[in-house]
């Protein structure tokens, strides 16, 4: 007979912590959530409480010194996760202020318990429990006092059955040093990161007891709807490659572009991800478009993941007419200290809405600007991150990446990113016969044959139109172009 | 002097004007402490003594119990229908304070909400 005890776990509300904490709120767990005031703590707790309280599973929380309660229900009330209904019947808050100010623990924990026993919560908040440490007794003593109150606190929130959050100003050093650690099962530290002007907040699940959480800390935004975590994981590996569909015999997607179609020996592979390299004018937001105009013709969603100046701008007029009949759906950010897993927490969300088969993410020299300053640092990372999901996914990507030519040099990308994709689309100015002429070429296709010659192209209203053989040309990627002598 | 004592005091039924403060002191105090209480109802004697200046200067309370006291006190010095509307006025105010602060809905949720466990209202200091 197994009589193990399962950890009864309770989803938390909040995007992405469940995933974080390893499942979700381990039951009758005694949790401390820390950070520096204004990192986000209370509204935390507030939207675990609003999402957790009911009537059968009330909440208590009680607040001490610190944030006045009638101010901080005047601001909780302007998150959507703040249902009026809930307080009275589900959660009741109780002021402490007045007990916590004769200095002695036993009347708080007394005050305490008659609120539970009257109560009978499910859940119980301390808010903040720093004010509550902060009138100890100066010396050993005081220290005893508190060590001895937590443990009771603890054993006796426990004893009700209740889950019981600890809220307090500590930073991450602090933390780690404070006895509440000890009797805590789970510790959940907040922060903010400032570098370059930008602010970056970060969750980081110190110790959670019997859950197998996710270690390193990540990011997290608040918005109208209380905090949004972005775990930052990597799609999970096959656990059987019985399932794995074999390259051999790729199914091909037209690209909206018939004359690459052929360079491709047929079209981009599904699921591929196409990294379109050139520089400024060469055509690669034309090419990542007529990939979209396609996928709407041939009935499939996409979802374009634009970085441009201004809106006014952020589309062309195929790329506004897809979007308004419903064929692309744009995700856009504005932020300037945007994470990686943000973005693609976005886009994810976009691709599930939409069923979305096509992505274009146009482009990945933009994306940059938009990235904090840490994230901006490790462009290869963010995009391996990005892509890694979307491959998972199995949509057929096309990125594009602004280069400038260097005519001493064969580079394909910058940061390295070619290794990253499936297949590599490259255009290029170059001079031939006295004029500026464009080339493309395909640089590699995993897994099958494709064109490997330099062709011209002009841009006309129809899009990119190629010339069906190779340029008569030599030498003109290394900057030495020279016309090769004609045959016969 | 402690409240009902002031309020037996008085035969005329004065004292009925402090049950709705009464029940506000026990929807109330457990949200935002005495503290938080006395400073609402110190900021609603300020506006509603422009009307009724009889209701100025009353010492600043420390305590719900000493709050009532002291407004019972004021209330008795007063003709009867002015004592009504006087307080009415005050307890509106004070409403209206709470409104400003945490929303007309969520001031009602809480006004309707009963005693946590049946308690009946006791003077914060007796609970300690």
């Amino acid at each position: 007979m197994n009589d193990k005890v399962t950890l009864g776990l309770m989803e938390t509300g909040v995007p992405g912590l469940d995933t974080l904490l390893g499942g979700g709120l381990g039951e009758f767990s005694f949790n401390l959530i820390a950070g520096a005031p204004g990192s986000g703590k209370t509204t935390l707790a507030h939207q675990m409480m609003f999402k957790l309280a009911s009537p059968e599973r009330r909440a208590l929380f009680f607040t001490v010194l610190g944030e006045p309660p009638l101010k901080m229900l005047r601001f909780q009330q302007q998150y959507s996760f703040f249902d009026l209904a809930k307080v009275g019947p589900a959660i009741r808050y109780v002021n402490l202020a007045e007990n916590l100010r004769q200095g002695d623990f036993s009347v708080v924990l007394a005050r305490i318990m008659e609120e539970v026993e009257a109560f009978s919560p499910s859940l119980v908040f301390v808010d903040s429990f720093r004010s509550v440490v902060q009138t100890a007794r100066p010396g050993e003593e005081g220290i005893a006092d508190l060590q001895y109150f937590i443990q009771e606190l603890g054993t006796r929130m426990t004893s009700w059955e209740a889950t019981t959050f600890l809220i307090g100003e500590y930073v991450q050093a602090e933390t780690e040093a404070n006895p509440i650690m000890t009797v805590a099962d789970g510790v959940i530290a907040l922060a903010q990161t400032h570098e370059r002007n930008s602010v970056v907040r970060k969750i980081r699940v110190v110790k959670m007891r019997g859950q197998a959480h996710l270690s390193g800390s990540h990011t997290f935004r608040i918005t109208a709807d209380g905090l949004r975590t972005y775990p930052r994981v990597l799609p999970p590996a096959y656990a059987t490659y019985d399932d794995v569909t074999s390259d051999t015999a790729p199914v091909r997607l037209p690209t909206g572009t018939p004359d690459l179609d052929a360079m491709l020996h047929g079209g981009l592979p599904q699921g591929h991800v196409a990294l379109l390299v050139g520089p400024t004018g060469a055509g690669k937001t034309i090419l990542g478009t007529h990939f979209l105009q396609e996928g709407a013709r041939r009935g499939e969603t996409g979802v374009a993941v634009v970085f441009e100046k201004s809106t006014a701008r952020m589309h062309n007029a195929t790329m506004a007419q897809l979007v308004r009949d419903g064929h692309v759906t744009v995700v856009n950010s504005r932020s300037l200290d945007l994470s990686i897993e943000e973005l693609l927490d976005e886009l994810n969300v976009a691709i599930e809405r939409t069923g979305a088969t096509r992505v274009v993410i146009d482009s990945l020299s933009e994306m940059g600007l938009y990235l904090a300053p840490e994230f901006r640092v490790d462009l290869r990372l963010a995009v391996f991150r990005m892509l890694a999901s979307l491959a998972h996914r199995g949509v057929s990507v096309l990125v594009t990446t602004g280069q400038d030519d260097q005519f001493m040099e064969m580079s394909f990308s910058r940061d390295e990113l070619s290794f990253l994709v499936d297949a590599v689309i490259a255009m290029r100015y170059v001079e031939m016969q006295g004029r500026l002429s464009k080339v493309i070429t395909v640089v590699k296709v995993r897994g099958s044959a494709h064109s490997t010659e330099l062709r011209e192209y002009r841009i006309t209203d129809r899009g990119l139109e190629i010339e069906p053989h190779a340029i008569n040309q030599g030498g003109v990627m290394t900057g030495s172009s020279a016309r090769r002598p004609q045959n016969g | 002097m402690m409240i009902n004592d002031a309020a037996n005091s008085f035969a005329d039924g004065t004292d009925s004007l402090l049950q709705p403060w009464q029940q506000l002191a026990v929807q109330l105090s457990p949200l935002i402490g005495e503290s938080g209480f006395c400073a609402l109802y110190g900021r609603a004697v300020r506006l509603a003594s422009v009307q009724f200046s009889w209701l100025a200067d009353m010492p600043a309370a420390k305590s719900i119990d000493a709050l009532l006291s002291g407004l019972l006190a004021r209330l008795v010095t007063a003709e009867r229908p002015d004592a009504a509307l006087a307080n009415e006025v005050l307890l509106n105010t004070f409403t209206k304070l709470l409104t400003g602060l945490i929303g007309g809905a969520l001031t009602m949720q809480i006004l309707d909400a009963a005693p946590a466990g049946g308690r009946a209202f006791k003077p914060v200091q007796e609970q300690k």
